[in-house]
């Protein structure tokens, strides 16, 4: 079977006799990109699960709604950022502090980084952890998962200017944390 | 400094519990049937509660409707009573009779009143009941296993 277009997934959620199979086929298309961005935010494994399964949930209940304007996986992109960031806030109610958070997004890295995991990498991702909400993703929509400003602009709704301040920022602070150690 | 990142970029130090990836379509999409399907009945409980409101409210409203009704007949062909008389007689005219005298044995034997406090919402409810029409009668009995269906759903 030819590989569907991304209108094609979207027409296919939105008709009620194939909402379920184009759920699937969705899902089974952007469902490791997606986990792999969320597991980077929040670093634990159970985290990532829930916040993916919200996100795909959201873009089943929504789908309707989605003027397919804008690239499908930026509008799961945004989802799933909204969704990292209640996340956040919800963490930060019972923490108190984001840099507490931070702190512990650090160590839970640093406990399920696996032995023959290079040391350079780990400290790569726990210096990513350090940095502002923000500057996070920023640098994780930018580097990581290699998208454009013009995209970013429409998962995050910061202006490509601020953003790439942000990122700026977020490059320095790196750099800043890796040669410190 | 991007080149040095460079190396990190296509490289992850999280680890996934085996066949995560191969359940969790399934899993997602059972989770968001279902929460469609509480959403439903969600939607479906206030519309149920808003009807049976206005029902039981229009219901009410025409009980109390006709019993003021009722109630406004009745004064119109209500018979003279003993007091009325006596609104109309002369003080003159009392001492004129003689006086009727009461043993107290008679006053206690005396049954008591429909107006009596004790009485008075047992009577309301009689009222209420007695006044509603078959047609309102069907309906409250609708309206009631309509939401006996949704909480028995819900339970299950």
């Amino acid at each position: 079977m030819a590989q569907l277009t991304d209108q094609e997934i979207l027409a296919a959620l939105k008709n009620s006799e194939t909402r379920d199979k184009g759920f699937t086929i969705l899902m089974d298309k952007y469902k490791e990109r997606i986990y792999w961005y969320i597991r980077r935010l929040v670093v634990l494994h159970e985290d990532a699960e829930d916040v993916l399964q919200e996100t795909f949930i959201n873009a089943y209940r929504y789908a309707a709604s989605f003027n397919g304007q804008s690239n499908i996986y930026t509008w799961l992109y945004k989802i799933a950022t909204n969704e990292c960031i209640a996340l956040f806030r919800r963490n930060k109610k019972s923490t108190v502090k984001l840099v507490e958070i931070s702190s512990k997004l650090v160590n839970e890295l640093q406990d399920s980084s696996i032995g023959n995991v290079e040391s350079a990498l780990a400290d790569f991702h726990a210096a990513i952890l350090q940095l502002p909400e923000k500057q996070r993703i920023a640098f994780n929509l930018r580097y990581l998962d290699d998208l454009s400003y013009e995209e970013m602009e429409e998962i995050v709704g910061l202006s490509a200017n601020t953003l790439k301040t942000n990122y700026h920022y977020a490059k320095d602070k790196i750099k800043t944390y890796l040669n410190k150690i | 400094m991007e080149k040095e990142f460079e190396k990190f970029r296509n490289h992850n130090p999280y680890k996934v519990p085996d066949g995560f990836f191969g359940n969790i379509t399934k899993q997602t999409l059972e989770k968001a049937r279902q929460r469609e399907r509480l959403s439903k009945i969600r939607k479906m409980r206030i519309l149920f509660s808003a009807a049976a409101s206005v029902i039981i409210l229009v219901a009410v409203g025409s009980v109390f409707f006709n019993q003021t009704k009722k109630g406004a007949e009745t004064a119109l062909v209500q018979p003279v009573t003993e007091e009325m008389i006596f609104e109309d007689i002369q003080p003159e005219e009392i001492f004129m009779t003689d006086p009727v005298e009461i043993s107290e044995n008679e006053i206690l034997e005396t049954e008591p009143t429909e107006n009596v406090p004790g009485n008075v919402s047992e009577n309301l409810l009689d009222n209420l009941i007695a006044g509603l029409s078959d047609e309102d009668l069907q309906q409250l009995e609708a309206v009631i296993q309509e939401e006996l269906l949704i909480t028995e759903f819900l339970n299950d």
